[in-house]
């Protein structure tokens, strides 16, 4: 599954770190999330897309061998 | 995401304090000698040992780290799933090698060796993980 979670990350000026503590994961996961290593679970992924302020559609795309 | 089933990081100090009573068991088996009398002391020295040594292993292997959040809970699952797979093809396997290759009389396999083998294999894989993500990490901010 695709994600623009770095490049959000990036825009609203963030540390992997900084939004590891807003959603209350490690920096592991949100990395491994980033370089596609780990799907999060919807909870987390809502989670995310609300820091960002956004939809999760937006923010995950799925690819064509999901 | 709560990992309600881990036990709190105290558990693994607990943990500790068996494996030194562990040690202290096994030296004082040693000195009073207990392992060469009869085969019922033995067998209860032996199985005092093993459920120690189990329960050792059971919560350093359940008790939370500070980074343990929903990806870990997914990895200590997938091992769990693993080691229960690799357990049960070694109890099939097992007599088969003993009986066919090996030819021996089949051994029998206590609940407690299984056990352990297990709780091991997860244990090593888990920090073996644990490794691997933060090294991960820092070659990320590198």
């Amino acid at each position: 599954m695709k994600n623009y979670i770095k490049i959000e990350r990036a825009r609203h000026n963030l540390t992997q770190g900084d939004l590891a503590e807003k959603v209350g994961v490690s920096r592991q996961t949100i990395n491994s999330i980033e370089t596609k290593k780990y799907i999060p679970s919807t909870v987390l992924a809502l989670k995310i897309a609300k820091v960002f302020n956004m939809t999760l559609d937006a923010l995950f795309e799925l690819e064509n061998d999901d | 995401m709560k990992t309600n089933f881990l036990f709190p990081s105290k558990f693994r100090k607990l943990a500790y304090a068996i494996l030194v009573l562990i040690f202290v068991f096994i030296i004082i088996a040693g000195q009073l000698n207990l392992l060469a009398n009869e085969p019922q002391i033995k067998l209860l020295v032996k199985s005092i040992l093993m459920s120690l040594i189990c329960l050792f292993l059971f919560f350093i292997q359940f008790s939370k780290y500070k980074d343990d959040d929903e990806m870990m809970l997914e990895i200590r699952l997938r091992l769990v799933m693993n080691a229960l797979l690799s357990g049960t093809l070694y109890l099939i396997i097992s007599p088969i090698l003993e009986f066919f290759v090996f030819d021996g009389e089949i051994q029998e396999i206590k609940a407690g060796q299984i056990i352990m083998v297990l709780m091991i294999y997860q244990i090593l894989m888990f920090q073996m993980k644990r490794y691997q993500l933060k090294k991960e990490l820092n070659e990320e901010l590198h």
